[in-house]
């Protein structure tokens, strides 16, 4: 396989400038307010391959290539623009946000608005999901589970089979369709108190 | 089974949380046990109460089943590749249909990956599910091959796409992707590309229009992970908004009737950063940066350059061991 680094560089080995993303020269962006939007000029970028390859941060990867590529003038604004949380009022299709409290890489994004002592006011959390588009959007928030977890209690080193339920369960539910096998996992068989 | 219980999350934090006026909620909710009852609800093995030891421990020893995928090659306008694999069979024993014929001609990459060139049957009655892997990912990583199994035992026809250079899909354009631009598009090549060849026959060039709207149109959702969760929670926002018509300036409002060649039905967001700069700046303190960022920058950075460290496992190994052992004796 090819490595992508021969793409960004010229016969001699030296850098060479690549197009950008081509959706920067059309009109169909859905949210203008970035001042990246404009800044659609120049539809070629020089990438730091060399550091990018010997990167060992993803935030400086993003910042060597990713970025530039789609007309980001600095990874910060390509990581607030990229955030999904704002703007998930506009889905109109159901839509499940399944997240664990405890995710230690996805932070924060578990936590809902009226938390009262979790609240934390610097992330964008599952809260502000649900309150601008409840119709659309459900948010379901484990206890646990890590980053890509949910480690079954039955078959811990198998897959996430609870996950691999809920979310199924849910896409199946949303169309109209018989959710799956209805077989109620081994969880199920274990009573545990009702929250009131 | 009382249904409101739900909406009393426990400690504020966990549950399910929609507006008890959904009807959204009111309707899908109780038909899923796992999100309705607390006795069906989610809680870890007990030697997993810690959220990093969960998640490493996820990613270094989870095992789960081998499956055969059919790789199409979706060239995208910008010269790019997109490699979007479907899931042929797996390896589930004590099922008759699915399990793994010994073809010849597979290829294997990992150990539970295989590469068939028999394409897997198409049936327009039944839903196609499409997953996007966390950053860096791929069709072969554990979580997306269980769900791609488990999601085919539930009757979905099932497609992964490996966003640009990863999976081992061939680099075609300096371009990659994000979690928004570039990705988006690419995603809906991938549902268009299903739509055509899954469903295609009930488009309205049929002849049969008299049973059109009889007709089944065939229901695609995307399911991601992470990184491909904001690509799904992007995708369908655009969806509703700058990608809700076909962009085609001569089509006029009586044809909205046409279904959009890239619409997606329902969707499913797991462990997607909903606020990317609270989590690139959470990236930055000493653990997460020593364990998670440096393990998946590694793994991205060999898909930019021809670097490759024969190290990073054995790295992530390490950090395991010493973060388990931390955690496990203070």
């Amino acid at each position: 396989m090819g490595s992508a680094r021969a793409l960004y560089e010229d016969e001699n080995g030296l850098p060479k400038p690549v197009p950008k993303w081509e959706g920067l020269a059309s009109s169909r962006e859905h949210d203008t307010s970035s001042s990246a939007a404009a800044s659609s000029a120049p539809e070629t970028f020089i990438a730091d391959v060399v550091g990018a390859s010997q990167a060992t941060t993803i935030r400086a990867i993003d910042d060597f290539v990713t970025a530039p590529c789609f007309g980001f003038n600095s990874v910060d604004e390509y990581y607030a623009h990229a955030s999904s949380a704002q703007r998930l009022h506009s889905v109109q299709v159901p839509l499940l946000v399944l997240s664990a409290y405890d995710d230690p890489i996805a932070v924060g994004s578990a936590v809902p608005l009226n938390a009262g002592k979790h609240a934390r006011k610097d992330v964008t959390g599952a809260g502000a999901v649900i309150q601008g588009n409840p119709e659309h959007v459900v948010v379901a928030v484990t206890a646990q589970g890590g980053h890509l977890g949910w480690c079954d209690r039955s078959n811990p080193w198998g897959g996430p089979a609870w996950a691999e339920r809920a979310s199924l369960g849910f896409l199946e539910a949303s169309l109209g369709l018989p959710v799956g096998a209805a077989a109620p996992g081994p969880g199920c068989s274990m009573k545990k108190g009702l929250c009131t | 089974m009382e249904f409101p219980e739900t909406f009393q999350c426990r400690t504020g934090i966990e549950g399910v949380h929609a507006g008890v006026e959904s009807s959204l909620a009111r309707r899908v909710v109780p038909a899923v046990p796992e999100l309705s009852r607390w006795d069906c609800w989610y809680s870890a093995p007990f030697t997993l109460r810690n959220g990093h030891v969960h998640t490493i421990a996820a990613s270094q020893l989870r095992a789960t089943t081998g499956v055969d995928y059919n790789r199409q090659l979706l060239s995208t306008p910008d010269g790019g590749t997109l490699a979007l694999d479907l899931l042929v069979a797996a390896d589930v024993s004590g099922s008759d249909e699915s399990i793994r014929p010994a073809t010849s001609h597979a290829t294997e990459i990992a150990d539970k990956t295989r590469f068939v060139k028999q394409l897997p049957p198409r049936d327009a009655n039944r839903p196609f599910l499409l997953l996007v892997s966390g950053l860096g990912g791929g069709s072969q990583d554990t979580y997306v091959r269980s769900m791609a199994v488990n999601a085919a035992s539930r009757g979905w026809q099932v497609g992964v796409i490996n966003m640009r250079g990863c999976g081992g899909s061939p680099v075609t354009s300096p371009r990659f992707f994000s979690a928004f631009r570039g990705a988006t598009d690419d995603v809906r090549l991938a549902v268009q590309w299903v739509r055509e060849e899954w469903f295609g026959n009930s488009s309205p060039t049929s002849p049969s229009l008299a049973n059109e709207e009889e007709h089944f149109e065939g229901h695609v959702a995307v399911l991601g992970w992470s990184n491909g969760g904001s690509i799904v929670n992007n995708l369908l926002a655009e969806q509703a908004t700058t990608h809700a018509t076909n962009g085609d300036l001569t089509s006029t409002p009586s044809s909205s009737s046409k279904p959009l060649p890239w619409r997606v039905d329902a969707g499913a967001a797991l462990a997607c950063p909903l606020d990317m700069v609270a989590n690139s700046n959470n990236l930055r303190r000493p653990f997460h940066r020593a364990v998670y960022d440096r393990s998946i920058a590694k793994s991205l950075a060999t898909k930019v350059g021809n670097f490759v460290s024969f190290f990073s496992e054995f790295d992530l190994f390490l950090s395991f061991c010493c973060c388990s052992l931390y955690l496990y004796v203070f």
